[in-house]
């Protein structure tokens, strides 16, 4: 039930209690996630800042008008928001520990699968445009369905090729739509 | 059992990769036998679009293959520029859209210019300056009086920085001695700036005469000042020429865009002429002008070496005008182009190098005239 | 201009819709279209404006009314498919549909699909309807109003819009907000439209900035099959088997909500670039303020699907008056109909209505047809298209990854594109497994870059005197508008959270009794 995989102090619903228990044995320093994408998001934000602060400044009204502008407050406002954002999380679940999470993490078998996942749609679009694009999907197709194990060789090699198919001649056909 | 299907899907995916690359090239005397992509540098709507989905109705007409286009938008131009490029230059992908690749090595949107395409230019479009018609004036004077006399700064809007629009604001500024009593808007286009001007927030634009010529029919927009070496009319309104009081301005006509198509300059030549007789055929049809004409757009053909130096004039116009006004980086001198003031043609040696225009192009091209 | 004379179109309806009724082939055109658009909305990444861009080469070899009608029935189409795929796979088809997941998958998900796909079918047309009565009736003030909009006031509703978005889509709005402002961060790569300078331009790619169909279907598509597919066991649709169930009856206690909402896309609608995504967001939130049933929101409740659902259609209205009457479109759509309409040598703007009388009538009776349409084909063909969308996710989730590609493929048709989805799919999962809502991402990268170059623009016309911007009335009003919504969405969240403690404590007390 990946669907309510939540925890958050402001559920009180009987089903979504039940379900932040589950995720509270499973590994209690989960939030730490929002650490990371807190570092994220500001790492992210700090770039944008210093890349804007490089831009030619044209404005004859000065900062207010010039291309920096926008990005220098949006980077700003992103780095007080996740600020905001990291001590509420510490404020509400108290101490975490970031190892504890890195073990819960990789224990987690589908935070493993999503990696599988990740890497093969990479693969996929990494080489679009390189190969034709029937045969690369063809592959994706019988690699992914394969992986998710839909069924008998039969049935992924029959899925593989009518997917293929649509994806790559019946949409582009009926919209008149070039492909790779 | 599973061998078996194993060896059907070899059977299948060999099969396909012959399909796919069993195509055999189709002879160039046969050209062309399949569908043709123009690679069009800028939104769907745009005058660049319609202006180019009008010739291609009429050209593939004529070349009896459709014509498709692609709306591969981005970098003024410069994306589809460059992919045109790298393509084959078989006749079957052409660039689209306005014909400014003579800007594109300076502001670096593109790494090559002019030189590595064709021009084959439809129609072009003169840079105006509009007012509202209740403010009241009847000359392009009256208009400078009452900047001169206003007693704040007065905002005129454009189509874009470092567009036409911007480039004439900016000289007429200059002719007219109005720096410092002036501020520049910059909209999405000369429709966006014309929208701004009749709701008040601007007091006159600079913008591409089609860009609002029909609120100047209807009547509430009034056009005083028309960068083009004549008088111009158009469904009963009068365009007044530079000529008349600022005739120092008539260089910057080369700022004004032209919009056509491009095809690479490593085409055979065969096929070079077969799109120069398509490109004859459609820029006469009746529908193709009715269709420019009715957005204010001048047909002005151009094929052979004039067409290149058209092409290349917009990187002296508009290249050090984007320069000076610090747009771009890049002093167009590092290319050896030239200030307007100082044009020739060619200008250095990549221009007198390009491979040169087939002798039967120019033939058909003295026959349009 | 003499706004009288729009008035005229009024007495024309009859006519025109004779015309309409008895062509065939316009019909064949809005039915052809309806179908192609509703695929088209369905697929991942085909988005309205696509479809419409890619369908105009085949438009111009028909007659005018069915070339119009055909685009139309796509636009319309679009719209509506891709209300469907967000109900069915929790996946806006369109960026319209953002706002329709909330409610419309919890819907699916608690097992009534049918009823969610019936009640989104009826939202719809209850939206096109009304929206295009509604544009009709007050054509003049439409074309007016729209010409009063200043760079000011449509960047405060870009900014309202953004700030509604990060509020409703997440438990909390704290995480919302870093999403809207890290999205419109996005939005900001690219030429800067004022003073021509690049931002973040390091490649002609990134000179031309991120486009949003990329970001709309990697943080939609890619990331929920990433999401869905790491599940050895994913989800399956319960109660699939069947036509949509379309009852009435749902919308008796909820009339109201139809009528605001179709108000909201209405008027939201009119404002260019911005309206067409920040209506849905609008008419939800009012929805959720107004009902008695707040805290069931987002759980799967009627009135949080009919809201957004019929705003989203009543925008069309607000968009095409603009275009016909003033030559400006305010939405993609409404730009390709505007290519459409020159090459057929017909020029929308000031003069249309005097070159073309009863155009206008003719053009939203197309729409009204088109809605007609649609109920029947939805209703004739929500057996099939339920059936597939509710197949097993293993099989169903991997095409959307092709389509997606595809979809991200025919936005500039080259592969920078393909990589911005790709990398979207990935930020999006990870935001996803710390409850970073989705929809705002995408609605910063939409409305970003006009909002950014709508505020700068505004500071450059009123720099002489700034304080005049703050006191023009419209302005005013939003920026009211604006520090309430704020106001109360903090609030909101104070009292949750109290309550949420107050529980808490009472459990652990009565666990000590």
């Amino acid at each position: 039930m990946g669907f309510v995989m939540k925890a958050e102090l402001s559920k009180n619903d009987e089903k979504d209690k039940a379900a932040e228990q589950k995720q509270e044995v499973k590994d209690k320093n989960w939030p730490v996630g929002d650490y990371m994408i807190a570092v994220l998001f500001i790492a992210y934000a700090v770039f944008m800042f210093v890349g804007a602060y490089h831009f030619p400044s044209r404005a004859r009204m000065g900062m207010l008008t010039s291309a920096k502008f926008t990005p220098m407050l949006l980077s700003t406002l992103v780095v007080i928001l996740c600020v905001v954002m990291v001590i509420r999380t510490r404020v509400k679940f108290g101490r975490l520990s970031i190892s504890g999470w890195f073990h819960g993490v990789m224990a987690d078998e589908r935070m493993r699968r999503s990696y599988v996942l990740m890497v093969m749609i990479g693969v996929y679009i990494l080489l679009i445009g390189i190969i034709p694009f029937f045969i690369i999907n063809l592959v994706f197709f019988l690699v992914i369905y394969f992986y998710l194990k839909i069924g008998t060789w039969k049935r992924i090699v029959l899925y593989s090729v009518i997917s293929s198919a649509v994806v790559s001649y019946l949409v582009p056909y009926v919209f008149n739509l070039p492909v790779p | 059992m599973k061998a078996r299907n194993i060896l059907v899907l070899v059977a299948v995916m060999m099969f396909i990769a012959g399909s796919v690359f069993g195509q055999a090239q189709a002879a160039v005397e046969d050209w062309p036998t399949r569908p043709i992509e123009v690679a069009l540098g800028w939104s769907a709507g745009g005058t660049s679009d319609t202006t180019v989905r009008a010739l291609a109705a009429e050209m593939s007409s004529y070349l009896g293959v459709d014509i498709n286009i692609a709306n591969m938008e981005g970098a003024n131009g410069g994306i589809a520029y460059q992919t045109v490029y790298q393509s084959d230059a078989n006749g079957y992908r052409w660039f689209g859209g306005a014909q400014v690749q003579a800007t594109y090595p300076i502001t670096e949107q593109a790494q090559v210019g002019w030189e590595v395409m064709y021009p084959f230019p439809a129609g072009m479009g003169a840079t105006t300056i509009y007012v509202r018609s209740e403010d009241g004036y009847d000359t392009i004077q009256d208009l400078i009086d009452a900047i001169e006399d206003a007693d704040r700064t007065v905002n005129y809007g454009h189509t874009s920085r470092g567009g036409n629009g911007h480039i004439f604001g900016e000289a007429f500024v200059e002719a007219a001695g109005l720096e410092g009593q002036v501020q520049d808007i910059p909209y999405d286009g000369g429709r966006e700036a014309g929208n701004y001007l009749i709701a008040g927030e601007v007091d006159y634009i600079s913008v591409s005469l089609g860009d609002v010529a029909d609120w100047a029919e209807e009547g509430t927009l009034q056009p005083l000042l028309n960068l083009y070496d004549d008088d111009y009319e158009w469904r009963g309104v009068t365009f007044p020429s530079v000529k008349h009081d600022f005739p120092e301005l008539l260089p910057f006509t080369s700022i004004n865009p032209y919009w056509g198509i491009s095809v690479h300059r490593d085409t055979p030549e065969e096929i070079i002429v077969k799109i120069a007789e398509a490109f004859e055929y459609a820029v006469e049809q009746d529908s193709f002008r009715n269709a420019i004409t009715d957005r204010g757009i001048i047909p002005a053909p151009l094929m052979g070496e004039e067409a290149d130096i058209a092409a290349a004039m917009v990187g002296s116009g508009r290249g050090w005008a984007q320069y000076d006004y610090g747009i771009v980086d890049n002093e167009p001198a590092m290319f050896d182009v030239p200030r307007l003031a100082d044009w020739e043609f060619p200008y250095n040696e990549s221009s007198a190098d390009v491979r040169p225009w087939p002798a039967e192009v120019e033939e058909i091209f003295a026959r349009m005239q | 201009m003499n706004w009288q004379i729009l008035t005229q179109e009024w007495g024309l309806l009859p006519a025109m819709a004779w015309e309409v009724m008895t062509t065939p082939e316009t019909l064949l055109g809005l039915l052809g279209g309806g179908l192609l658009g509703m695929i088209g909305g369905m697929l991942p990444g085909i988005s309205a404006v696509m479809a419409m861009t890619l369908m105009l080469g085949f438009v111009f070899q028909l007659p005018v009314d069915a070339g119009m009608g055909l685009l139309v029935g796509i636009y319309t189409g679009a719209i509506y498919g891709g209300s469907i795929t967000a109900v069915l796979l929790n996946m806006p088809g369109t960026p319209a549909a953002a706002a329709t997941v909330l409610d419309g998958h919890a819907m699916a998900r608690n097992g009534q699909s049918r009823e969610a796909v019936g009640i989104a079918t009826w939202s719809s047309f209850f939206g096109e309807i009304g929206g295009e009565i509604g544009t009709f009736i007050l054509l003049p003030i439409i074309a007016t109003a729209a010409l009063m909009l200043g760079d000011w006031e449509i960047f405060l509703v870009a900014l309202i819009g953004l700030t509604l978005a990060g509020a409703l889509g997440a438990k909390n709005p704290i995480k919302g907000w870093i999403a809207a402002f890290g999205g419109w961060l996005v939005a900001l790569i690219g030429t800067d439209p004022i003073w021509g300078v690049f931002r973040y331009g390091y490649t002609p790619n990134l000179m031309r900035g991120i486009e949003f169909i990329p970001v709309l279907i990697g943080l939609f598509g890619i990331a929920e099959v990433l999401w869905v597919l790491r599940e050895r066991v994913p989800y399956a649709l319960e109660g699939t088997k069947g036509r949509m169930i379309a009852k009435l009856s749902v919308f008796k206690g909820n009339m109201k909500t139809v009528f605001r909402s179709i108000g909201v896309g209405l008027g939201v609608g009119i404002v260019p670039g911005v309206g067409e995504s920040v209506a849905p967001w609008l008419a939800y939130d009012l929805a959720q303020r107004k009902s008695k049933n707040r805290d069931q929101f987002g759980k799967g409740i009627p009135e949080g699907l009919i809201a957004p659902e019929v705003a989203n259609n009543a925008t069309s209205g607000g968009a095409l008056i603009p275009m016909l009457v003033l030559g400006l479109p305010g939405s993609g759509p409404t730009a390709v109909m505007m290519a459409a309409l020159f090459m057929y040598g017909i020029r929308p703007g000031p003069m249309l209505i005097i070159e073309y009388p009863g155009f206008i009538a003719k053009f939203i009776f197309l729409f009204w047809v088109s809605a007609v349409i649609f109920r029947l084909v939805s209703f004739v063909f929500s057996k099939y298209f339920i059936a597939i969308l509710s197949v097993r996710r293993d099989v169903i989730l991997p095409i959307a990854v092709g389509l997606g590609v595809i979809g991200a493929w025919g936005v500039g048709f080259n592969t920078f594109d393909v990589t911005v989805m790709f990398i979207f799919g990935l930020v999006g999962y990870f935001m996803r497994l710390r409850e970073f809502p989705m929809a705002p991402m995408v609605l910063g990268v939409m409305v970003g870059a006009t909002a950014d170059q709508f505020l700068r623009r505004a500071l450059m016309t009123y720099q002489d005197n700034l304080l005049s911007m703050f006191t023009r009335p419209l302005g005013l009003f939003l920026i009211l508008a604006f520090i309430f919504i704020v106001v109360s969405q903090i609030r909101n969240q104070l009292k949750d959270r109290k309550a949420a403690l107050q529980k808490l404590e009472d459990e652990a007390k009565k666990k000590e009794e």
